[in-house]
């Protein structure tokens, strides 16, 4: 594993992207309430009673964008850890842009690669099975 | 005899040597006499997945990236040919570490051209999408300002089509961003976020085609094949992992997809069932 820090610059890179997509989707989190949409909604769910591993995240964003963590975490914990992460992605991308901050570069030889892969499918797979347990047996976990 | 275009590396066939045209990208070349051409190399496949990428790539750019040359509609014209008919070519020559400003002036020009030749048909159908809008906006039983706040967004954004093509590169580029980090979760993400960004610019060429009437939903499944495609190449991995990478974010919002495709048949079906 080796971090290394970029030149001071403003050019766009991954987490500019990922810090963009983050600013948009708390803003329209905020003002719009896509939750409360008629047409919004989990297929999966409504067809099996099942939670699918995505659902809760509209309400994480929504909770998240009204600074409620603890809600947010209720809803989908990996979600919450995944809005944080962008929501760090934003302040990065504002200081890059403003002031030209270095970017940090993580290069993973294949075998962290893996590990880092396999570690984040089996978050996944945790928390979807939370998830479905949260929503089938409400009270069990807390 | 077979030559090959030292513009647009494509082989093609002549029955003579000397001054000629290439027969795709136009521009002039000399073909070499039967007698002094060498046998032609053969066009490698790009890297393995376990070769690293060539470091200056083997291509002066697409059409597009030279525009200058090759004069603005024709370069426009030929990269849209070459992404739709022969994709697997144009990826392979597709550099990885090329300008992404140019990818990007690409995808934005056929978008709004897009957007331009839909207007007319956007028009016709605005009408009875805001009514049904209004109506459903209506069950929600929403604070009137939310309410308000919605309607004028949702109205300007489908009323000018201008919204849709200025918020068009941030689109485009938070899409390359999170099919990146999808790649990067399968092992496809070697050439870095610009690789994948101008594979996702250049991929869009079929949505050019979208605002015809039953063939968006096409030009959509072929933006995704290209993007398969692309990753491909361009980021020098297996077939497998780039399809993973690139379909990973829409298996993941399916749910949400798919909840609006339902909530729309069941609309569509009771509505038949009223009439």
């Amino acid at each position: 594993m080796h971090l290394t820090w970029s030149e001071r610059n403003r050019t766009l890179t991954l987490l500019d992207a990922l810090g963009l997509a983050g600013l948009l989707g708390m803003l329209t989190a905020r003002f719009i309430p896509v939750a409360r949409l008629p047409f919004w909604g989990c297929a999966f769910r409504h067809a099996t009673g099942l939670p699918c591993p995505g659902c809760g995240l509209t309400r994480v964003a929504d909770r998240l964008a009204h600074f409620n963590v603890r809600g947010a975490l209720d809803a989908n914990p990996l979600g919450t850890l995944l809005a944080l992460g962008f929501c760090v992605c934003a302040v990065f991308m504002l200081m890059h842009f403003a002031w030209g901050t270095r970017v940090p570069r993580l290069t993973l030889n294949p075998r962290a690669a893996l590990r880092v892969r396999t570690s984040v499918v089996s978050a996944v797979v945790v928390n979807y099975a939370w998830c479905v347990v949260h929503v089938r047996f409400p009270g069990l976990l807390g | 005899m077979q030559a090959r275009c030292p513009h647009c590396q494509s082989v093609f066939s002549t029955d003579r040597s000397g001054i000629q045209f290439c027969p795709h990208c136009g521009q002039q070349l000399d073909v070499p006499g039967a007698a002094a051409s060498a046998p032609l190399p053969v066009p490698s496949a790009g890297p393995g997945p376990g070769e690293p990428a060539p470091p200056g790539g083997g291509s002066a750019g697409t059409p597009w990236e030279r525009r200058r040359e090759l004069g603005f509609f024709p370069a426009v014209l030929e990269t849209i040919k070459q992404v739709l008919v022969d994709p697997v070519g144009f990826f392979t020559a597709l550099r990885a570490e090329g300008s992404w400003t140019d990818a990007l002036l690409y995808a934005w020009l056929l978008f709004g051209v897009s957007t331009l030749l839909s207007l007319p048909l956007r028009f016709i159908g605005m009408g009875a999408g805001m009514s049904q809008l209004q109506q459903v906006l209506r069950q929600a039983n929403l604070p009137p300002e939310q309410m308000a706040q919605i309607e004028k967004l949702v109205g300007a954004a489908g009323g000018s089509g201008l919204f849709s093509a200025v918020a068009y590169p941030l689109f485009l580029i938070i899409a390359a961003a999170i099919i990146h980090v999808c790649c990067m979760i399968t092992g496809a993400a070697r050439n870095g976020y610009y690789a994948t960004f101008r594979v996702v610019a250049y991929a869009a060429t079929p949505l050019v085609f979208s605002f015809v009437p039953c063939v968006g939903p096409l030009a959509s499944i072929y933006y995704l094949v290209l993007t398969v495609i692309g990753v491909w190449k361009v980021q020098s991995t297996t077939p497998m992992r780039a399809a993973f990478g690139v379909l990973l974010p829409i298996l993941a919002f399916c749910c949400c997809c798919g909840g609006i495709f339902g909530t729309v048949m069941m609309a569509a079906v009771s509505k038949l069932g009223h009439s």
